[in-house]
This record gives structure tokens, C-alpha cells and sequence, in this order.
């Protein structure tokens, strides 16, 4: 098996006490800091995908994430500065009234490890917050809004219709949460729905390289 | 307990319930030969004496025990008003309550415990015998004697406590985490302690309880939060000594577990609860036909709408019921999430139909 196959069944695995002796290790066989990071991520889709399936729950979703961070840890000082290995900035909360953040937190996990920078703007974000946050990122790619209640979705629906409606461009929309539906989604405008924090990493890279 | 054979008497109407919440409509009592409570432990013995619904039981959830007010899921005899709701649990952890919701939740950012080893050094444990069990004891002398098996809950069990106090990414990553599981067992095993002398409290201050309910989430709407691996081995063991000890006091344990968590049952049979009624996204029925010899399952009946289904129809429904969830020594609890179709007629048949099968 090679250090960078390895290194994909670590973090699929959650060995997260051996990652960075992995990654140091492929590192100096000669492999590319960008090839190792590809790697991760692509074990984490593949970790996604499984969460999906229902194959692996909740804790081994984290404990696969956090061995790819530490992973990254030890690439970054290789990584500054270039740009390419980052699939742009998701912006994510979970709306007004709502003070869930299970669910947000998922997915912000998956969509970071999927390559995005996540700026996390926690729970019950209030709609200008959610404005001020893309103004202050203008180069945002993905803004991604969870919520748990049947009560809060009209505050979704006031967030995105907000959003549409101010005439800022330049990034997709998405939201997810118990209640919500693709139809719901739809209605209010979002640009995508998905049902589970492993999907939503698949449709935001989906959305920023279509 | 003897089974009497089914009088038609029985279904004259000598009183009512009211509804459960304002506005919703009173459910008929008949003129049942043995007390709601001795029905209620007569299907947990699996001896049932008719289709348990939802009036054999009351749930007991007094306002001196301060995570019943924190949760804001008093049910005692002196409501609690809804400005009191929320604040601390009996281990100071912060709730907030949540209006719209109609629930309470702590905060998540700023967990007490960053990693489950810190649990002995931060966690300060409850002083239960400071509480005033014998102020309640005297204000619900009626209310835990009202002829239903008193069921006293157990809010936060043991992954739900967890979560109070590492917020929900830190207890699910504890579960599985080499450095943290033992911890995470040891302090299960405390946990199960304290239960036990909370049990104990109860059943000696409130002698007419039948049992104990523990809520302890599983899921979400979609899926297990864990596998069925790591509940039984991390949860299982201190749930079992637990539901072991409610046993030995000659009571019954029921489990209270939100979402959609088929793949756990194996689990709550090996943790030795009597009962657990599942939300509407389990298939109840097909989990019935599965482990319904090895826990009583709340079943939810197929659905009807009681505006456009003719009293025939829905006296048919109930005598579906019956024959497919009606089983000596198989019993079922028609489940709270499925009581929409409890109209008069539909629960005049389910209780005929089950009397006279049941006596047979």
C-alpha cells in the first residue's frame, strides 16, 4: 500500500494518532503537499458517502474529520498562500429563533473537509448578520443556512428571500435542516437542498465547479 | 391477575379524561373490571387484559426535581407557569427554553467538558436528598393515586447528559474516542448510580409508582446517531444495571428514544427496558412482528382521517388492530404518535375486540 493510499485509510478510519506521522512520512518519500491533501478530502467524500448510507453514524464522521485536520496541520506551512487548494468560502448559520447547531455543525465539518475556508456564524443568526457576513466575503462561494424547527423555516424563508433580494452575486445558496424539503427549498428560493451533511459537501462542490 | 371475560357493561362511559392539552377533546373511561394500573402492569407481565392506550398511565415529572423545570416537562399537581421554565439541571448545567418550540436546550458553544477525562475534576453531583420529596409527596398524594400506573421520568439519561455537558459533536466524538471512552463509561457507570438512588427516593416517597421512564434520545429523523455497536458497548451495560435494579424493586422500565433508530431495538432489549414506543418515522409495526416477544412495542396504527372515515370503516380499523397487535403474550401499546385515530368508536371496538380476545 502506498503512504498516500495509507494515508486515505487513516482518515477513513479515524486513525487520527497516526495521521501526521503518515503525512510527514509521504512527505518526504516525495509526494506533493497538494496530492496528500487531495487525498484526504477525497476520503472524507468517501467518508460522506457512507454516512449517507447509513454505513457509519455520527462519531465516526467527526473522529475521520478531525484526523484530517490534524493531517492539514501538518501540510498547511506547504499550502500558504496557494490558492488552488481551496475550493472559495462557504458562509454558514443556523437561522434567527433556531438554537440548533447539530446539524450545522455537520455540515460545516463535511463542507470544510471537502475544501472549503467555513465561516461559521453559529445559532440564531439574524438575517443582517447573515448579510453583513457575505459583505465582509464577498468572494463567498457557498451560503449555507440550517434549521431544526418547523417554526424557524418562515426565518429561512425571510433569510434567502433577504439575500436574493439585496442583489448580491456570486454564490449559491443552500439549506438543510429536519423540516426543510427540496420543495420547500425551492419555494423560497435556495439553490440547493440536501438531506445530509455528507450530500451537502457533495453539492457544494457540485455548485462551485459546475 | 385474573382475566374476567368481557361484559358488554363494561363499555358504559363512568367518567372522562380531559384532553391531554387545551381545547383537544376528553377520552371516555369505561367501566373497566381491574384498575388502568393493573391493566397497564398486566401487559408488561404480557398477560394484557385489553389494548393499552393512552389513558393507563400518567407521567410523574415533579417540579422540586430541578431537570424536570429545566427541561420544562413538569406534569405534577401544581403546574409550573411557563416563565419558570428553563435554568439549571441537577448539575448546574444552564437550559434554555425555547417557546416556540415548547422545549429546552442548552446553549451549545461552551460545553462544560472539553474531553469526557474531565468529568471528576468539574462535574459537582446532586445533593438529591437537599430536594423537598416530602413536600411532594404530601402536594401529589392524589395525583400519584389516581388509579393509573405513575410513571416518574428520568430526563437526560445517559447519551442526552452527555451532550448537556460536552454539547453534541464532543459526547458523539467520546463515544468512539480511544482516549475517552473509558472515561465516558465510568461516568456512565455514576450516572447509573445516582438513578438508582433517585429510583430508590422515588419509590419511598411515592410508593404507588409502576415504574420508570428514562429519556435518553437516540437519533435524529433520519438515522441513529451511533452505531449499534457503540450503544452496546458504551451505553448498554449502565442502562442494563439500571433497568435491573427498577426490576428488582418490582417495577418496569420504559424508554423514552426520539428518532428514527430501528437498528438500536436490539439494544434497548439488551438493556432490559420493558417498553419503548417509537416516533412516527420507525416502522412500529413491522418492529412488533420482529422483537415484540422481547419488548413491548408502541405500535402506531395505520392512519385514518376521522372527518372522512365512516364509523364502520374506522370500527374495522380497530379490529385490524387487534388481530395483527393484539397477541397473548405478545402485547403491544398503541403508541401516543399514532392516537389520532383513538376516535369514540375506534376505541369502543379496540377495547371490546381486545377484552374478549385477550379473556378468551
Amino acid at each position: 500500500m502506498s503512504k498516500i493510499q495509507e494515508i486515505s485509510t487513516a482518515v477513513e478510519t479515524g486513525k487520527s494518532k497516526l495521521i501526521s506521522t503518515l503525512v510527514q512520512e509521504a512527505l518526504a518519500e516525495g509526494n506533493k503537499a497538494t496530492d496528500i491533501l487531495n487525498a484526504m478530502t477525497n476520503a472524507m467524500g468517501v467518508v460522506g458517502d457512507k454516512f449517507s448510507k447509513e454505513e457509519i453514524f455520527v462519531p465516526e464522521m467527526l473522529i475521520a474529520a478531525r484526523t484530517m485536520q490534524k493531517g492539514v496541520e501538518v501540510l498547511k506551512p506547504l499550502l500558504a498562500g496557494d490558492g488552488s487548494v481551496s475550493l472559495g468560502k462557504c458562509i454558514i448559520g443556523t437561522v434567527a429563533g433556531d438554537l440548533h447547531d447539530i446539524g450545522k455543525n455537520l455540515v460545516a465539518i463535511m463542507i470544510e473537509s471537502a475544501g472549503f475556508e467555513v465561516i461559521d456564524l453559529g445559532v440564531d443568526v439574524q438575517t443582517d448578520k447573515f448579510m453583513e457576513a457575505i459583505k465582509a466575503h464577498p468572494d463567498v462561494k457557498i451560503v449555507a443556512c440550517s434549521g431544526l424547527l418547523t417554526t424557524t423555516m418562515p426565518a429561512m424563508q425571510e433569510t434567502v428571500k433577504a439575500i436574493r433580494e439585496s442583489g448580491l452575486t456570486g454564490f449559491k445558496i443552500m439549506v438543510g435542516g429536519a423540516p426543510i424539503t427540496a420543495e420547500f427549498a425551492a419555494a423560497i428560493g435556495a439553490d440547493a437542498y440536501t438531506p445530509d451533511a455528507g450530500a451537502a459537501a457533495v453539492k457544494a462542490k457540485e455548485l462551485v465547479t459546475a | 391477575m385474573s382475566n374476567p371475560k368481557f361484559d358488554p357493561k363494561e363499555l358504559k362511559v363512568v367518567g372522562e379524561l380531559p384532553g391531554f392539552f387545551p381545547g383537544m377533546p376528553g377520552t371516555p373511561l369505561y367501566d373497566f373490571p381491574v384498575s388502568r394500573k393493573e391493566a397497564y402492569i398486566a401487559t408488561m407481565k404480557r398477560e394484557p387484559i385489553w389494548q393499552v392506550t393512552t389513558v393507563e398511565t400518567s407521567l410523574f415529572t415533579p417540579q422540586f426535581y430541578p431537570d424536570n423545570v429545566a427541561r420544562a416537562f413538569v406534569f405534577e399537581t401544581n403546574p409550573l407557569p411557563r416563565e419558570k421554565f428553563g435554568g439549571k439541571d441537577m448539575f448546574g448545567i444552564n437550559w434554555v427554553y425555547v417557546d416556540s418550540a415548547g422545549g429546552s436546550m442548552v446553549r451549545p458553544g461552551s460545553p462544560l467538558l472539553k474531553d469526557a477525562n474531565e468529568w471528576k475534576e468539574k462535574l459537582v453531583w446532586p445533593n438529591i436528598d437537599s430536594w423537598d420529596w416530602e413536600g411532594s409527596a404530601k402536594a401529589n398524594e392524589a395525583f400519584v393515586n389516581n388509579g393509573t400506573f405513575i410513571m416518574p421520568w428520568i430526563m437526560n439519561g445517559f447519551y442526552e447528559r452527555l451532550i448537556s455537558f460536552m454539547d453534541f459533536e464532543g459526547a458523539a466524538l467520546a463515544l468512539i474516542d480511544e482516549d475517552q471512552k473509558d472515561a465516558v463509561k465510568e461516568l456512565f457507570e455514576r450516572l447509573t448510580d445516582l438513578y438508582i438512588r433517585i429510583v430508590d427516593k422515588f419509590i419511598e416517597y411515592f410508593p404507588s409508582i409502576g415504574g420508570f421512564c428514562v429519556h435518553d434520545d437516540w437519533g435524529s429523523q433520519k438515522a441513529p446517531f451511533f452505531s449499534l455497536a457503540t450503544v452496546m458497548e458504551m451505553i448498554v451495560p449502565a442502562m442494563r444495571r439500571l433497568t435491573d435494579h427498577i426490576h428488582s424493586r418490582g417495577l418496569y422500565a420504559d424508554l423514552h428514544s426520539c428518532g428514527h433508530i430501528e437498528k438500536l431495538v436490539p439494544a434497548m432489549i439488551e438493556a432490559g427496558w420493558d417498553s419503548w414506543s417509537g416516533m412516527p418515522m420507525n416502522d412500529t409495526q413491522m418492529l412488533y412482528d420482529k422483537y415484540g416477544d422481547k419488548i413491548i412495542i408502541g405500535v402506531i396504527p395505520d392512519q385514518f382521517d376521522p372527518a372522512t372515515t365512516s364509523e364502520e370503516e374506522q370500527r374495522a380499523a380497530a379490529a385490524k388492530y387487534v388481530e395483527k397487535f393484539c397477541k397473548p403474550g405478545k402485547p403491544s401499546i398503541l403508541n401516543m404518535y399514532g392516537a389520532a385515530v383513538l376516535t369514540p368508536a375506534y376505541r369502543e371496538e379496540l377495547y371490546k375486540l381486545s377484552r374478549i380476545k385477550y379473556s378468551e
